[in-house]
């Protein structure tokens, strides 16, 4: 059986948080890597956009700075998404493509079935629904991207733990199409949170999605090798790149 | 000139489309919530679609762009070949 590494909840800038992914990732596919589960949060709260979005069309870029809020191209797709500290998990999930199912749709349904699997344990019923969504009573609790390079499969979400829409709204240029595409005008139809449903600390929501992660996979809990800290302070420096970040 | 177009695909992703023409279309990007596999290969879809003729229908350049698809390997999710030429006719309208 495979052994995954899994590294535990961490806090970094959103920049950070990118690269460390990608730094697996490389280390992965160079054989100096176990497959790798990691958990953290974003500090400061950051935006991040799809890999083929406009930051300026989605982000409101005069408000993040004027607060302090980093925002950040992901290499995966998707849309935007504002990460508030206080308000979600985010996990990473990186291994070579063939502990995958070679479907994208296949695997984005594994990998969101752990998910599920670990909100069962804090009484949380929710249903994948793709392409990369898990949704309770219909409304999205999790979010996930994921890319596929050079054998190795990338899948990062979130778990969104407390929802602020008046921040969420006040960093995000939200799409009229996709608002009245819905029919529904309100967020809060559309999206929830582990927070209003259950009243469960952030611990909680975090070791229920640990052991979610973790309950068929053996593992190990380890941290970032040195080459791979070293490697993600150099792709940090792209990350924080106005020509990576403003290049759409 | 310079258009702009945004749809949402049925059962999809939001697409949208940048578009400077005169005859035939000189630069465009393809933007939106969607994914490409592998990711660079959206530039070759980009690419392709320059020198397309502004008179050229939807169909046309939906097959056009379903053959580079085919031909890179690329795999599309959330998006379509007939959704991008969608987007590109309602830009250049």
């Amino acid at each position: 059986m495979t052994e995954w590494r899994v590294i535990q909840l961490e806090e970094h800038d959103a920049y950070v948080n990118m690269a460390i992914d990608e730094s697996i990732m490389e280390h992965i596919r160079d054989g100096k890597a176990n497959p790798t589960i990691r958990f953290y949060r974003w500090k400061p709260s950051a935006v991040s956009i799809g890999r083929f979005q406009s930051m300026n069309d989605e982000v409101n870029i005069s408000r993040c700075r004027s607060e302090g809020i980093d925002c950040v191209r992901r290499i995966t797709g998707g849309g935007a998404v504002y990460h508030d500290y206080d308000g979600e998990l985010t996990y990473s999930i990186i291994g070579q493509e063939k502990l995958f199912p070679k479907s994208i749709w296949e695997s984005y349904r594994m990998i969101c079935g752990s998910i599920i699997n670990g909100l069962k344990r804090i009484n949380i019923e929710a249903e994948f629904a793709p392409i990369n969504d898990i949704l309770l009573k219909g409304k999205k609790i999790s979010g996930n991207a994921q890319t596929r390079r050079e054998g190795v499969l990338l899948q990062h979400g979130t778990i969104i733990y407390k929802l602020d829409v008046a921040k969420m709204f006040s960093v995000l240029n939200v799409s009229k199409e996709k608002v009245s595409d819905k029919m529904i005008k309100n967020v809060e139809e559309r999206v929830t949170s582990v927070y209003s449903e259950k009243g469960v600390s952030f611990q909680e929501l975090y070791e229920s999605i640990l052991y979610g992660m973790t309950e068929y996979r053996e593992y190990k809990f380890a941290t970032l090798s040195s080459g791979e800290s070293k490697r993600s302070v150099e792709l940090a420096k792209t990350y924080s790149s106005e020509d990576w970040n403003f290049s759409r | 000139m310079y258009g702009t177009a945004k749809l949402k695909v049925h059962g999809g992703k939001l697409v949208s489309v940048k578009v400077t023409y005169w005859k035939s279309i000189d630069e465009i990007q393809i933007l939106g919530d969607f994914f490409v596999y592998p990711e660079e290969s959206l530039s070759i879809i980009e690419k392709s679609l320059l020198g397309t003729d502004v008179k050229s229908g939807e169909e046309e350049i939906s097959r056009n762009v379903q053959s580079v698809v085919d031909k890179n390997g690329i795999t599309l999710v959330g998006i379509t070949p007939e959704s991008i030429a969608q987007a590109i006719k309602m830009a250049i309208r």
